[in-house]
């Protein structure tokens, strides 16, 4: 089970690499932007999991729990991407009234 | 619990697929919030809840109003091709 | 079509790369790693959850330096978007949905506060809980956004006072376990009475930093997606 979530980690990478790449839309590297950080998320997750582990929230002393660090490294993890979706966009909301488009091949020819 | 686990993990991936190569933007916003939901469910699988409501709320509910919200403010076509 | 190729080329090589660092990272984290916090958590914290403990006690100012960039998140796009011409969304919603969100929104704004306040006895906590919050905000500015930006449940200016407020209610408390003898946002050190593990008056300081982040991030996104809204 957890090699299976590794692969799935590691397509979904290569899945946001190549629409990285491939795009000059900017929502859409937004959106890519977005599923790496999914994938990183479910790595980081992955690390404190354990087999026959239950949620770590103390109830018995006699119970495994599975790790609790990585699960607060990766809550503020999700805030914070939250905030860097919403500027990404502001930024591109901005661009598209000063510039008319939003695809990154035209925006090379900056004049000024 | 394996099998099913694998089932969710080649439903994301597949989604993830989607959500690159569309050609619809529309299709591509909403296949993200349907992936971040999926990925919730997984968080779940391994025992973390906490990150599971977090994921649920912030992934499948703020970004995708983010997302809706620059697609109606920059108006652009809605289909790729402009290159 | 170079591009397409020099896409695959570039994915294909990150993902040999993550195959390589993810499998030859060697074995996970210590296994008595989670022991350990499982039996020092409830002692040290007097909260139940390890999550909340670790955000709010182990990790305090961590929690205060993520908050900082949400604050500086929401001041960027305030900048962005001068709030002097607001724009609305151009959609026209249907009766159904209007009223559906009017017996829906008290719901889950409930939801929200029961989350904040039961961050350390139960799964959630001050980001889960305030996330919800703001995500209420949004669905009424999503739904009822004619009338501009009167017509929000809490006014804007209001929102800023908050955010800041409970911002400083989160330094203010840092700086008061400071001045009881103990480090900055320390909790048991400061000799605060951490009452029985599991009730609601439990943790000693943990219950008012959550509300305090609570309120800090909620509004703070909502400000977020009105300046969105704004631009």
């Amino acid at each position: 089970m957890t090699q299976s979530i590794l692969i799935g980690a590691i397509i979904l990478t290569v899945c946001a690499f190549y629409g990285l790449i491939t795009h000059r839309h900017m929502i859409r590297l937004v959106i890519s932007l977005n599923i790496l950080d999914s994938a990183v998320l479910l790595v980081i997750v992955l690390l404190g999991y354990r087999e026959d582990a239950v949620a770590p929230i103390v109830r018995a002393a006699d119970v495994e729990y599975v790790l609790g660090l990585p699960h607060a490294l990766s809550l503020t993890a999700i805030v914070i991407s939250a905030c860097t979706t919403a500027l990404m966009l502001g930024y591109a909301v901005r661009v598209y009234r000063l510039r008319g488009t939003v695809y990154l091949d035209q925006l090379r020819r900056w004049r000024g | 619990m394996i099998y099913a686990t694998i089932g969710l993990v080649i439903l994301l991936v597949v989604i993830a697929i989607y959500a690159v190569l569309s050609r619809s933007l529309v299709a591509a916003i909403v296949a993200v919030g349907v992936f971040s939901f999926v990925v919730s469910v997984i968080f779940v699988v391994l025992q973390a809840p906490d990150v599971a409501m977090t994921q649920a709320v912030v992934g499948a509910g703020l970004t995708t109003a983010f997302f809706v919200i620059a697609l109606d403010k920059t108006n652009t076509d809605d289909t790729e091709g402009a290159e | 079509m170079t591009r397409t190729l020099i896409g695959l080329t570039v994915a294909a090589a990150v993902g040999v790369l993550a195959m390589v660092t993810l499998w030859g990272s060697g074995p996970m984290p210590s296994a008595t790693l989670q022991i350990d916090y499982a039996l020092r958590v409830v002692q040290d914290t007097g909260a139940v959850n390890v999550v909340t403990a670790i955000l709010f006690d182990y990790r305090g100012l961590d929690t205060l330096g993520e908050a900082t960039v949400i604050f500086t998140a929401s001041a960027v796009l305030a900048f962005l978007a001068p709030r002097s011409h607001a724009s609305m969304l151009s959609v026209r919603l249907s009766m159904l949905i209007l009223y559906g969100i009017a017996i829906l929104l008290p719901f889950l704004m409930v939801f929200g506060f029961s989350t904040i306040i039961f961050g350390h006895v139960s799964p959630g906590g001050g980001f889960t809980g305030g996330v919800m919050l703001s995500s209420s905000v949004v669905i009424f500015a999503i739904a009822y956004s004619v009338g501009g930006q009167q017509s929000f449940v809490i006014p804007v200016l209001a929102k800023k006072y908050i955010e800041n407020g409970a911002m400083l209610v989160f330094v203010a408390i840092g700086f008061l376990t400071l001045g009881t003898g103990g480090a900055f946002l320390a909790n048991a050190a400061t000799g605060i009475g951490l009452g029985e593990a599991g009730t609601l008056l439990s943790g000693g300081i943990i219950p008012y930093l959550n509300l305090a982040s609570g309120f800090k991030v909620g509004m703070g996104l909502a400000l977020i997606i009105i300046s969105l809204f704004a631009e």
